[in-house]
């Protein structure tokens, strides 16, 4: 069922029994995953059907730090969310990803893979990708050609990868508006969280929307589900009973906000050529050279990956921290576009019809956990009087020692096996240099900032993503993730918002 | 630009077949002249990009900048005949054992790199540069 907020009389009630802020992959896998049980759903959802540059100018903010990008231009405003232009890159984060690393501080989540690994299965089909299979032997017997460089197992991994642009927008729509129990609510901006008198539990949530209707919304349980800054956001602007806003006794939330660096780092030289698919990206499953658990741990590395790219194209590509600066979001995509195609194009011009012998390494790897990395409140308003957001991204030298660790791992493996040199780029060539580009670029994944961990000292959610002290207010997405892991977060984060749904589920029925 | 202040850039190593470096070297050597050849970077790179790896390595090493020490370095601790086909091992043995260096960003085998200066010094010694 569908609801235009518009067009409902002032000041109207909605009451169903449990109440998701957000129709993104998040917000709509759950809301799917409860269609069939009977109850009342309420799905808020901030935008429309499409995309509407005054729905987009809500998410404005300012940056300091590390240079990011346009905060609008990172995430998307209407059903469907930031799946309306994701990449659809998939692969699970590994069981090191969740483990106490002594070297990462505030690392080790309250779960384990093993404990997300059933809705993992689950969110491979909301994400409408193939079996849940990630190891490389089972997709040699599925694709021809998938030969692996022969280096060291010890010390490198084939982390595979399955990719599809699940627009979550264009393919859930029908079901959920034809659906009799899933309510949704478009045009229905959550600008404010109430609770109880002893904050221990939400009341209500008001809803706003340029057409100056402001509404109330009621249910048992509430999960926040509007992406890691918006959830944050939420969080924090919801100061009318405590000072420091919601969940926040401890100064937690917007704090962590991390991202994956994805970052050309190095050149790879094949000594001859080595005919494989493998480390191709062509929509099939493809591999990416990661770092062993026992290579981590003994060089104290943060988690990555280098995925190969050839560098007949790829030397032509401009930084995307360059190309996607600038206020006009479709201007920077389009300009994001031109440049692809024109690195293909004299890609083309250059290549001589041989084996590719010459990559391109990016690396792909997880920030480490850093409370001075945050959100927070700015002054400025948005245009239903709600206080933007201020980003400051932080990078550490754990960060940059990683980035620089990985390549010379993998470089030095190629050497070992005869297989190629290594090039590393000029900026990970000193070794006490700790400093990064202007143009380092990030993955446009937001992570964080509601942070996983069962201290309500060091975290804003419980291992259920229940909200410390608030006890029907959870949080989906990937705002829960205590650490990044090296793989992209989205079928992460809709395993994690499946597990959620599954618990509310055991909570409520 | 001075041949031997040649940065290597992609166009220099995107040339894959290379005529042997061992072509340009008169052969009154007291060693073997294959020895100065870096047969895996050869496969890469052009002279031209080995010479400059050559030279941005004795600028990195100052205290190597003869042939002699070179030839010494190179093949003082291999055993028996063909000295030039046991660097192939030793190149592999520097990686094993972390003996590599980076020259000009490169991750090389310090016998590969050293083989390079070799070329180098001797091109020089030759006038051929
Ligand atoms: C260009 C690009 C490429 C990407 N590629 C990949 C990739 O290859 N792989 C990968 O894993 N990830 C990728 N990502 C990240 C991925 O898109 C996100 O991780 C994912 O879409 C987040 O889903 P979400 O549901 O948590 O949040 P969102 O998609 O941000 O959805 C939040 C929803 O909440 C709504 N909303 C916001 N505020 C409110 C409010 N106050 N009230 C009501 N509703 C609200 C929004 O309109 C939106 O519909 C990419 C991102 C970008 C920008």
């Amino acid at each position: 069922m569908h609801i235009d907020a518009r067009d409902l009389p002032n000041h109207s009630t909605i009451e169903g029994d449990i109440c998701i802020v957000g129709a993104g992959a998040a917000g709509i896998s759950i809301a799917l995953d409860w269609s069939k049980t009977g109850k009342k759903v309420i799905l808020l959802e901030g935008g429309g059907f499409k995309y509407e540059s005054q729905l987009q100018d809500l998410y404005k903010g300012e940056s300091t730090g590390q240079q990011y990008y346009p905060l609008h231009g990172t995430r998307l405003h209407y059903f469907g969310g930031t799946t309306g232009h994701w990449s659809g890159f998939c692969s699970p984060f590994d069981d090191i990803d969740f483990t106490k690393r002594d070297w990462v501080p505030d690392s080790g989540w309250p779960i384990s893979k093993e404990d997300l690994d059933p809705f993992y299965i689950k969110a491979q089909k909301a994400l409408q990708l193939g079996p849940f299979e990630y190891d490389l032997s089972y997709w040699q017997k599925e694709i021809e050609n998938l030969n692996a460089f022969p280096l060291d197992k010890k010390v490198v991994w084939n982390k595979m990868w399955q990719f599809n642009r699940a627009r979550f927008g264009n393919l859930y729509k029908e079901e959920i508006v034809n659906s009799n129990t899933i309510h949704l609510y478009t045009y229905a901006n959550v600008v404010n969280i109430l609770a109880n008198e002893n904050v221990s539990q939400v009341k209500s949530l008001e809803v706003k929307n340029h057409a100056g209707k402001t509404h109330t919304v009621k249910a048992k349980q509430f999960i926040l589900a509007s992406g890691a800054i918006q959830n944050a956001r939420m969080l924090l602007t919801s100061n009318s009973q405590v000072k420091q806003g919601l969940g926040n006794d401890n100064d937690v939330v917007g704090r962590y906000f991390m991202e994956h660096l994805e970052i050309s780092t190095s050149e790879l030289w094949l000594l001859k050529p080595f005919p494989t698919d493998l480390y191709k990206y062509n929509g099939k499953p493809r591999a990416e050279l990661a770092i062993t658990t026992e290579a981590q741990l003994e060089n104290k590395i943060l988690n990555g990956t280098l995925s190969l790219n050839p560098l007949s194209y790829s030397k032509h590509l401009t930084p995307r921290m360059e190309i996607l600066q600038g206020d006009d979001y479709k201007e920077r995509f389009e300009n994001y576009k031109k440049d692809l195609v024109e690195a293909g194009e004299k890609a083309k011009l250059e290549n001589s019809g041989s084996i590719e012998r010459a990559f391109e390494l990016d690396v792909r790897i997880e920030q480490a956990p850093n409370p001075n990395s945050r959100i927070t409140l700015s002054a400025e308003k948005d245009a239903l009087g709600v206080p933007r957001i201020s980003l400051h991204w932080d990078l550490t030298d754990l960060d940059k020692n990683s980035i620089r660790k990985i390549n010379q791992l993998v470089g030095i493996e190629a050497g070992k096996a005869n297989l190629g040199r290594m090039k590393l780029k000029d900026f990970l060539r000193d070794e006490n240099d700790n400093s990064w580009p202007a143009d380092t670029n990030a993955g446009w994944h937001h992570m964080g900032t509601t942070r996983m961990n069962n201290d309500p000292k060091k975290g804003v959610v419980n291992e259920n993503c229940q909200v410390h002290g608030i006890n029907n207010l959870h949080v989906a997405g990937s705002g829960c993730f205590t650490t990044s892991g090296a793989a992209n977060p989205t079928l992460t984060l809709v395993a994690l918002s499946l597990r959620l749904s599954d618990y509310l589920k055991e909570k409520i029925i | 630009m001075k041949r031997r202040d040649f940065i290597i850039g992609t166009a220099s190593i995107a040339a894959i077949s290379i005529p042997s470096v061992y072509f340009y070297l008169n052969h009154d050597d007291t060693y073997d002249p294959l020895i100065a050849e870096p047969q895996s970077l050869s496969l890469i790179w052009d002279t031209d990009a080995i010479i400059a790896i050559g030279v941005a390595y004795l600028r990195q090493f100052p205290d190597e900048n003869s042939e002699q020490i070179l030839v010494d370095k190179l093949v003082n601790n291999i055993l028996g005949n063909q000295k030039a086909g046991k660097l192939n091992n030793q190149v592999r043995k520097d990686f094993e054992t972390g003996n590599t260096v980076l020259i000009d960003g490169w991750m090389l085998s310090k016998t590969e790199a050293r083989q390079c200066a070799l070329l180098t010094t001797k091109l020089k010694k030759q006038h051929a540069y």
